[in-house]
């Protein structure tokens, strides 16, 4: 796929703006910046590996059908994180409804545990099931204080960026942060004692 | 001297190396004392190190085609504006353009209310004034067929003034 480096020097405002006007250049532009941040942020917020793409697919649709809508009040990643939030949000309740036997939207199976980072000591087993947990109690928490701790710990934005992406002040963020670790700690303590973590 | 509360909070930003010089130094001054904000701090260690990100998904090679495929055979025909350098200029345009840089939609909506209102206060005025002028030939020419201003001046035979004698007898 030829890329045009010309392309790089144009801000998204700009780019959403030709979008709204037909420009595929343009939307393929977008794709190319944010599809891997979009792909990954969907994984860790559903932990669902095998339809991340299938959502992510869904929410560029979104962004070239009602590029017109985006009037340039915030920027461009803050409107697209708000519109992959609540896709993501979509899916997780339509899985819910759909299998009633999934408690959550963190499917053991779908936890992609197999290949082993650099940093960390647990066997691929222990990881996949350290993750699930992990993944269980992400999905306890309200959709702002996940989507900051994701935002944070998973993809390393500062508490500033946080605040541009969803909107928030910086000492909701802050909160937000605080607020979601108190549970999550408090979700995995039963398990640390039983010796499980 | 820090609260536990407030030094929890700092805790949790100091993880996220989010604290000021001062602030991480007024943190650890106050560790020096507390064992429960010591052991607050061995917990949040802990999940920090449990929240480590999983791997990151690398998405397939024909994602980006996939999806411009889906979207561009599903949405209408859009004409692209070839004329990039000198777009045509439209009003809706050069107003939504206006309107977002001034921030004029609250100023044109109250604009919008005052005229409305002045525009309904003239037109009561005037509706109000016309009934008044219209009443008036009516009395006038009431006036003329029957100047009664007192019960004396009723006509004598009438009706009104054998009704006016019976009153008076009684």
């Amino acid at each position: 796929m030829f890329h045009d480096p010309a392309m790089n020097k144009i801000e998204d405002k700009q780019l959403v703006r030709s979008i709204a006007e037909g420009d595929e250049a343009a939307f393929e532009e977008i794709l190319r910046r944010y599809h891997k941040k979009i792909i990954n942020f969907i994984y860790y917020f559903t932990r669902d590996a095998n339809h991340s793409e299938d959502i992510a697919q869904d929410v560029f649709i979104k962004v070239w059908k009602n590029a017109a809508k985006f009037k340039g009040n915030s920027t461009f990643a803050t409107w697209l994180y708000r519109v992959v939030v609540n896709t993501c949000l979509n899916y997780c309740r339509s899985k819910k409804s759909t299998e009633k036997h999934v408690e959550t939207c963190a499917d053991p199976e779908s936890v992609k545990g197999g290949t082993v980072s650099t940093g960390n000591n647990f066997s691929s087993t222990e990881r996949t099931e350290r993750e699930y947990l992990v993944h269980r109690a992400l999905d306890q928490l309200p959709p702002l204080q996940k989507t900051t701790l994701i935002l944070s710990r998973f993809e390393g934005y500062s508490y500033a960026e946080i605040s541009e992406l969803t909107d928030l002040s910086v000492s909701a963020v802050q909160s937000h942060l605080f607020r979601a670790k108190q549970n999550v700690a408090r979700f995995l303590t039963p398990f640390k004692k039983k010796g499980e973590i | 001297m820090m609260n536990c509360k407030k030094v929890n909070i700092l805790l949790s930003m100091l993880l996220d190396g989010e604290t000021s010089a001062k602030e991480e130094a007024a943190v650890n001054t106050h560790l020096e004392s507390c064992t429960q904000c010591r052991l607050e701090k061995e917990r949040l260690e802990s999940i920090h190190g449990f929240l480590a990100p999983p791997d990151p998904i690398e998405p397939l090679a024909d994602f980006i085609s996939r999806v411009k495929e889906k979207a561009f055979s599903d949405s209408p025909q859009r004409v692209p504006n070839l004329n990039k350098s000198n777009p045509a200029p439209t009003l809706a345009a050069f107003l939504d353009r206006l309107t977002e840089r001034f921030q004029l939609k609250p100023v044109l909506t109250a604009l919008a209310c005052l005229l409305l209102f002045a525009l309904s206060f003239f037109l009561g005025e005037m509706l109000g004034e016309k009934a008044t002028t219209n009443r008036q030939p009516q009395q006038a020419a009431l006036n003329k067929i029957l100047p009664v201003s007192v019960f004396a001046d009723i006509p004598e035979g009438s009706l009104a003034s054998t009704y006016y004698l019976a009153q008076k007898e009684n």
